[in-house]
């Protein structure tokens, strides 16, 4: 091969040419190396791998969607925990209001109707109506 | 999936039938991108035995992005290239300090050369790889792809990640060091002085 220099070039100044570097560059280029055939096999293994891999996970059935329940879709329906925690709050404060009413509620509620409550927690009927009729029809021998 | 004429399929084609379970033209991509792989790791690295990793490894990946890619947006020979270069600078990163053997080249394929001209191309193309593995590594991998995988500026550029320009001044820069270097080694090159 003509390694793109003269022998009168080689010996003055001993420098490679770039003739003789680029001829260099192309026998490099056709003497790519041989696939090997294990290098082959370990590639096409790894291809069928990442194949079935991928065609499985395609096969594999959705999940199940589970349905929420009714207290979940009720909580998320008023806007969850925090919204139910203010919606607790403020049932024991109605509750609480309702029991022990404060003084300015009792008395606003008199200057507007005319009359006058009064309410005691130990002044709860606990006789009911029924009981009341029956006491009567049995008075009355009816 | 039998190819009439398996070379008239555009690279990104076999792809998706490879996405789409086609085992053959797995195969086919093997056979046509395999070698180049092989080729520019080898000569970056050096390392035959590290080369067919390298190799292996960028296959995978190419097999794994397979589904996602997207034809016409980009080369599958350009994306493979920059795979490799990027593999192998990682493993150039680790070994740093590291010694390589250029007996471990890969052999070469030629047409039945005589046993001297046999002898003759392993010493050229050990002294070119012992050259190679001299010049830093973005030099090197910027020669490679230039002059050995025969590929142009603006391609190298995609596949490094820098500017046209500066694919120009590594290339340069490291013709000139490999003339440099190879000046010393003439002998191993066959070119005695008669």
């Amino acid at each position: 091969m003509n390694w793109g220099t003269t022998m009168t070039e080689r010996k003055a100044g001993d420098v490679l040419s770039d003739g003789a570097l680029d001829a260099l560059f192309a026998e490099a280029r056709f003497a790519e190396p041989d696939l090997p055939d294990g290098l082959t096999a370990r590639i096409l293994e790894d291809a069928q791998m990442v194949q079935a891999e991928r065609l499985a996970a395609e096969a594999r059935p959705p999940e199940p969607v589970r349905r929420a329940s009714l207290w979940q879709r009720f909580v998320r329906g008023i806007g969850g925990a925090p919204a139910l925690a203010g919606l607790g709050v403020a049932t024991m404060a109605g509750l609480w209001l309702g029991v022990m009413p404060p003084a300015f509620v009792t008395s606003g509620v008199s200057a507007i109707t005319g009359t006058t409550t009064s309410y005691s927690p130990y002044m709860v009927d606990s006789t009911s109506a029924f009981d009341f009729i029956v006491d009567e029809t049995s008075s009355t021998g009816g | 999936m039998a190819f009439d004429d398996p070379d008239a399929i555009p690279d990104d084609a076999l792809l998706v039938l490879y996405a789409n379970g086609d085992a053959e033209a797995a195969r086919q991509l093997t056979t046509r991108l395999a070698p180049r792989v092989l080729a520019q790791a080898a000569r970056i690295l050096g390392d035959r035995a590290e080369a067919e990793d390298v190799t292996q490894e960028a296959m995978l990946r190419l097999w794994r992005i397979a589904p996602d890619w997207r034809q016409g947006e980009a080369r599958v020979t350009t994306w493979l290239y920059r795979v490799t270069a990027n593999l192998c600078t990682d493993r150039l990163r680790r070994r740093r300090g590291g010694t390589r053997d250029v007996n471990d080249m890969p052999e070469i394929a030629d047409d039945a050369p005589s046993a001297d001209q046999r002898m003759q191309q392993d010493a050229r193309m050990d002294a070119l790889q012992g050259a190679l593995n001299e010049l830093p590594d973005r030099q090197r991998q910027a020669v490679v792809l230039r002059h050995i995988e025969g590929l142009g500026n603006p391609e190298i550029a995609e596949i490094l990640e820098i500017s046209t320009e500066a694919v120009e001044s590594l290339t340069a820069r490291g013709k000139r060091a490999l003339t440099r270097i190879l000046s010393g080694r003439r002998d191993e090159l066959g070119y005695d002085d008669d």
